[in-house]
């Protein structure tokens, strides 16, 4: 049973606070963690934002047992992963839910 | 927004001040976006704008970010400049998509690959040391529908709204042009305005006028002035190579209003020499209060480019110049022969009310309220708001020594001075304190010939960072008062103008936040005389007064009924200028 744990994204995810919320993943993932991180707050992502999920999924992958997974994307923030087609690279829920089920 | 409008936001170059701009662009779009486009909107500028925080400041403290906004035809523009290095073109290439791996996918980028797909246009281009960054979105077709419908339906919208496209189109260079000529004629209009309080003889003046018109208004070679003398035009002054025509020493009036009259004489003028091409002559009526003076006409040759809009409109403000000037000095000569009658005191304060603003101006956050009453004599109290942006407005106000003409004039030298300099310094980033300093050494040279002093105040609201800045040279300290009511006098210092060159004046800084409030008046509201004692009232009973009044109400009922108690409090009419600019930081 891997173990979980969830990050809530803030209400804006952008240059002006990018690093806090990346260090925070980072120090989850090298306990070799999957994260959950839970948009449902979110309604604005920049391409600092972005660029932090997409190092945070590399880390990931250079470990053991850790995984990015993303839930409860707003509509917002599903069209800009559609845009860049980002969403091909990540597990995406609908609900918190669905990734407790899923794991 | 509206067809045509245009609003602007200027922060400084640093990551922090991004999220400001993001807001504003965001209210900008809310009206005409659905919810989902007017965030990918936001996202393109937010893109922009770190792009260049990132890869053009290092950490410069002038650094500065504006984001101009512009509704022009179906579409909204939205153009970013800066002051900071180049950008690297190349770099506005998108990331590659073929990607198979997640080591492969890359981690930067996305910026402009965003801009790109959010924006039909985007466009960088370096200009005379500033990065223009354009972006341009289609506007929906719900909203473009309406508007095409309208310009159809009615002839009068359509020519409305085309004017509105012409405007916006050449607003940018004509804002080039209009600075350097405001500059330039506002140089001449200080020389004026110290002429005339100089020079008694009216005929002196006009010439030495003409002359500065000349040299002002582009390319012109020639030019008279007539003033009305009964039913006739007398010429008073000529200057340059004048053709014959214009030289006839008295011509007939048969317009039946001012501007009639100078289309008139225009024609009756050069109906032969310069038919088809009208604009190498302007006509210019003089009208002082509400009365016909005389016209300016200024020429040059045939062959020589059309005088331009920018030409026509500084003659047009050269004219009401001469008539504030020449109705000034007539009443100045009439004081020396003790022939101060009412009306003329009368006249002399309408005129000084021209300079009182009639429209303050509107911006988000901010409500303002002026009260300006000139006693029984002309004085020298003035008072001004001065927008520059969407977050940036000054609030000045003197007060020269004294009563009187002398007084009155230097009311009107502020006026230029405080102008001229903030158009000029703002975009320098130069601080209140700062501008008056300059102030002081502008005028340096008029306050030493009059032995004149001059109080002012000078103070720069940022309303969307709750932030106020201000200069104090000798005037009134301003009171302020906080949200819960708290009343507090802002420390003021220095020198009044006039009093020693090379002066720096100190900056003081304050916190504004929604719902405070701030008072600015001249020493005619501390001044009134007591009824019953005959002593000044002084600060500590205005405070009295605003402890109640400040804070009820709006600041424009506020200020008002601080007025009222003033001078119900002595019982009089008042014996000096009096002005208070109240200003509220409401909530958004």
């Amino acid at each position: 049973m891997p173990k979980v744990e969830i990050l809530d994204a803030p209400k804006r995810l952008d240059a002006s606070n990018v690093d806090a919320f990346k260090q925070r993943a980072l120090g989850v993932l090298e306990e070799g963690k999957v994260i959950v991180v839970d948009f449902s707050d979110t309604t604005f992502i920049d391409s600092v934002g972005l660029g932090c999920l997409v190092s945070l999924l590399k880390r990931a992958a250079s470990r053991d047992g850790a995984k990015v997974v993303l839930c409860s994307l707003t509509p917002q923030v599903t069209q800009i992963f559609e845009m860049t087609r980002l969403y091909r690279l990540f597990d995406v829920f609908d609900t918190k839910e669905d990734v407790e089920a899923a794991v | 927004m509206r067809p045509g409008e245009s609003r602007q936001l200027r922060v400084a170059g640093a990551s922090e001040e991004v999220r400001e701009l993001a807001l504003f662009c965001r209210e900008c779009v809310d009206s005409l976006f659905s919810g989902m486009d007017a965030s990918l909107i936001e996202l393109a500028v937010v893109e922009a704008a770190n792009n260049v925080v990132k890869h053009a400041y290092a950490s410069e403290d002038d650094s500065f970010l504006d984001l101009i906004v512009r509704h022009r035809g179906d579409t909204l523009e939205f153009t970013l400049l800066d002051n900071g290095r180049p950008f690297d073109i190349e770099s506005l290439r998108s990331p590659s998509f073929e990607w198979d791996r997640v080591e492969d996918v890359p981690e930067n980028g996305w910026g402009v690959f965003l801009m790109r797909s959010i924006m039909d246009v985007v466009d960088y281009r370096r200009n005379d040391g500033t990065n223009v960054m354009k972006m341009v979105k289609k506007l929906p077709e719900e909203v473009v529908g309406p508007l095409l419908r309208e310009t159809k339906s009615s002839r009068l919208i359509d020519f409305e709204s085309e004017k509105c496209l012409r405007e916006s189109e050449t607003a940018l260079d004509e804002m080039v042009e209009e600075l350097s000529s405001a500059y330039e004629a506002l140089n001449i209009f200080y020389s004026l305005s110290r002429d005339v309080a100089l020079v008694s003889d009216v005929n002196t003046f006009l010439s030495n006028t003409l002359g500065k018109v000349l040299s002002g208004v582009g390319g012109a070679t020639w030019g008279t002035i007539r003033f009305k003398d009964g039913d006739v035009l007398t010429l008073r002054a000529s200057a340059g190579a004048c053709p014959e025509e214009a030289l006839v020493a008295e011509k007939a009036i048969d317009g039946d209003s001012p501007e009639a009259e100078a289309s008139a004489s225009l024609k009756r003028v050069f109906s032969d020499n310069y038919e088809g091409c009208p604009f190498q002559v302007m006509c210019l009526p003089i009208v002082g209060l509400d009365e016909f003076i005389g016209t300016v006409l200024v020429g040059k040759p045939p062959e020589e480019d059309l005088f331009s809009a920018g030409d026509a409109k500084l003659a047009r403000a050269m004219a009401d110049q001469i008539a504030v000037s020449v109705e000034n000095s007539r009443l100045y000569s009439k004081a020396l022969d003790a022939e101060l009658a009412e009306r003329e005191l009368a006249i002399a304060t309408a005129l000084q009310k021209k300079l009182i603003q009639k429209e303050l101006p509107e911006i988000r956050g901010l409500r303002f309220h002026m009260i300006s009453t000139t006693a029984k004599q002309v004085g020298g109290d003035y008072a001004t708001v001065l927008k520059m942006d969407d977050d940036s407005v000054y609030v000045f106000v003197s007060d020269a020594m004294g009563k009187g003409m002398s007084a009155s004039n230097f009311a009107l030298l502020s006026h230029m001075a405080v102008h001229s300099i903030v158009l000029q310094q703002h975009r320098r980033g130069i601080s209140p304190g700062g501008i008056l300093s300059l102030i002081n050494e502008v005028m340096a040279d008029d306050f030493d010939l009059f032995g004149m002093f001059m109080t002012a105040l000078l103070v720069k609201i940022k309303p969307r960072k709750n932030h106020l800045s201000y200069a104090s040279a000798g005037h009134c300290p301003p009171i302020m008062a906080a949200p819960d009511g708290t009343l507090e006098v802002l420390d003021t210092s220095d020198f009044m103008l006039g009093v020693e060159r090379g002066i720096k004046y100190a900056d003081f800084k304050k916190r504004m936040p929604p719902g405070a409030r701030l008072l600015l008046y001249s020493d005619g509201l501390t001044d009134v005389m007591d009824k019953d004692t005959g002593e000044a009232l002084g600060l500590d009973f205005l405070l009295a007064v605003c402890q109640d009044k400040l804070c009820a109400g709006n600041i424009d009922t506020a200020c008002d009924a601080i007025f009222d108690a003033v001078i119900r409090e002595t019982g009089k009419p008042i014996q000096d200028d009096i002005s208070i600019v109240g200003v509220e930081r409401v909530y958004d």
